[in-house]
């Protein structure tokens, strides 16, 4: 039964948008990613087009969903808009942002709360058993920048830093 | 376990007062400049990343996340763009069916479907049956009957961002969730046309939404099983109607498997292919990820994790835990001493619906019986409402507690899990009740 279809007709857009992952500041850009194979080339499961992404800093592209126009068989949403927020400068930024975002957008990262380093070095692992293609060797300076840049906020801001305090 | 706690958690009603203004504030950071938020004047002084005085009405909703529009969608809170997780806003619970506009949606994978030609596509029944069968939409509809159910639809990480110590993953507030009805064809009587051969140990559902990660790894694709004796199959839809609509394409069109009173784990979108195995899956998404503690509340420690000691069963073989949410009021405005208002919130259980469902409006001293709205199933939200008075000006508590059809009670107690799966506990709304003199 073949249930696991290749998804590498679907990864050209990738290479792409590694690159233009950069945070663009206030106009709107809008370029597609071209992740699609032509609609007419749909596989046997009827899949025509997917992870096609727009890269939109404002996240206000309009219109979202184009208009059908049409009453074939096909039913398509366009493309997913993207708004990315850029990283924290600092050594290692770059290689994060290659190796993460090859999965996920980096804005996952600056989402996530302050963990202490072996939390961050728990998550690297986790993703790199999930199939992130990250050599062992750059494993240490990718934590390295995570800890320094997302992790625990410096002594004496007491407000935001509470006491580590034992399960009540 | 090292990392940071909540300061005000001690008095046992979790608060996420101090990381929400933290967050608010780099949320805001980040986004300035790319939409007209509105600024509070206390936030300014704090220079991006200390705690600040802006205090929001609640940050068990995620107040403090921006919207992002996608196709299909009004403004949904924005987790994640890539892969797309959206999470739905308060208001709209107040509709009891959650509408399909603004029905919350979590990807694991990225290469999530744009355009489906439905002249192609096809539901396969494969493995071990004794007649392999694929099914076109339309064979869908006209050969089968169709069945509807309202349903829960609840990301097992819902309200992740209430678990101390904090877990990485999607920091959902509580709006990981929604209620549909669901209409399609009986799982069931495509696995009788198939014909489940004996030895089935799993049934495993994948959809066409795959990741970039290389073939055989996890970030190549996502599936779930379920158990062939599991009696929720009996239950089991394969929708393709939400809310009497087309499912939108980012929950999961053209079809998606319904499990009512499990969490959304299992709940496959664009589902294409059911496989029977005769091997245990031991996928990561089965083994490793969605592993609830087998315990009272699934709440266990980081001690009791770090020893080993702890066993675990897959999120989608147990039913939702019981949860009550108040909607209204939502603490975003004053009340008015002795003007008479409604409280009105939600409340679900996987296990035999809503029993009763208790308001304190002491802070958890006393509890009342709020009045249940008319009953669309055991799977669906239950609409429940208290009229009040708030008899005095000041600062007042609410709590809200749930019973399920089982006897379940929501825990007063925080719990805690490593995969931050699974909260339930009473929730919580502070109201400001304003003087007239």
């Amino acid at each position: 039964m073949e249930c696991r279809r290749s998804a590498d007709r679907f990864c050209g857009g990738n290479r792409l948008s590694q690159h233009l992952f950069r945070p663009i500041a206030v106009a709107v850009v809008f370029l597609t990613l071209y992740a699609a194979v032509d609609s007419a080339l749909a596989g046997p499961d009827g899949l025509s087009e997917a992870g096609v992404y727009a890269l939109d800093s404002s996240g206000l592209i309009l219109p979202v969903s184009p208009f059908p126009g049409n009453a074939t068989s096909s039913y398509s949403v366009g493309a997913y808009p993207l708004a990315p927020t850029s990283l924290v400068r600092g050594s290692g930024q770059e290689l994060v942002e290659s190796y993460c975002s090859i999965c996920h957008s980096v804005t996952l990262i600056a989402a996530q709360p302050h963990f202490p380093r072996e939390l961050w070095k728990k998550e690297v692992d986790k993703m790199i058993h999930l199939g992130a293609p990250i050599p062992a060797e750059m494993v240490g300076q990718i934590v390295d920048y995570l800890q320094k840049h997302y992790g625990p906020l410096p002594e004496g801001n007491s407000s935001s830093v509470p006491a580590p305090k034992t399960n009540p | 376990m090292s990392y940071q706690r909540d300061p005000s958690h001690a008095g046992g009603e979790p608060s996420l007062r101090d990381y929400s203004r933290r967050r608010a504030l780099q949320i805001l950071t980040g986004f300035l400049g790319t939409a007209a938020i509105p600024w509070p004047r206390e936030v300014h002084a704090e220079g991006g990343t200390a705690a600040s005085g802006l205090v929001l009405p609640d940050t068990h909703w995620s107040a403090a996340v921006p919207t992002g529009l996608m196709p299909q969608k009004l403004p949904l809170l924005r987790l994640s763009d890539r892969p797309i997780v959206l999470e739905t806003p308060r208001p709209f619970f107040e509709s009891l069916l959650t509408p399909n506009a603004a029905f919350f949606v979590r990807y694991h994978l990225d290469v999530i479907p744009n355009t489906i030609d439905l002249s192609q596509w096809r539901l396969s029944v494969g493995g071990n049956v004794s007649r392999p069968l694929q099914f076109s939409f339309s064979q869908l509809l006209s050969q089968f009957e169709p069945v509807s159910v309202v349903a829960v639809n609840q990301c097992t990480g819902n309200s992740r961002s209430r678990f101390f110590p904090r877990l990485p993953g999607t920091q959902w507030g509580n709006g990981g969730m929604g209620n549909a009805r669901w209409t399609g064809v009986r799982l069931m009587d495509l696995l009788d046309r198939a014909g489940l051969r004996p030895h089935t140990v799993a049934l495993r559902f994948q959809g066409l939404d795959f990741g970039r990660g290389a073939e055989g790894t996890p970030s190549h694709s996502y599936s779930k099983s379920l158990d062939p004796g599991d009696p929720i199959l009996q239950d089991c839809l394969i929708a393709y109607q939400m809310n009497g609509e087309p499912l939108p394409m980012l929950n999961g069109f053209p079809v998606r498997l319904i499990v009512p009173g499990r969490f959304s784990t299992c709940w496959i979108k664009h589902l294409s292919w059911i496989e029977a195995l005769t091997e245990p899956d031991s996928s990561h998404w089965m083994v490793n990820a969605y592993r609830l503690p087998k315990q009272p509340h699934h709440s266990t420690t980081p001690e009791e994790v770090a020893s080993g000691k702890v066993s675990t069963i897959p999120a989608s073989h147990t039913p939702m835990p019981v949860r009550s949410f108040f909607v209204l009021p939502d603490g975003s405005s004053k009340l008015v001493v002795h003007l008479p208002t409604e409280i009105k919130g939600i409340a679900f259980s996987g296990s035999g619906g809503i029993r009763q469902v208790e308001i304190s409006t002491d802070g958890g001293r006393s509890w009342r019986l709020a009045r249940l709205d008319p009953d669309l199933g055991p799977y669906s939200f239950r609409g429940w409402r208290l009229a009040w008075t708030p008899r005095q000006p000041g600062e007042v508590e609410l709590r809200c507690r749930a019973t399920d059809g089982k006897g379940n009670v929501q825990p007063t107690e925080p719990i805690w899990n490593p995969g931050g799966y699974a909260w339930n506990v009473v929730e919580a709304q502070t109201v400001f009740v304003g003087e007239t003199a």
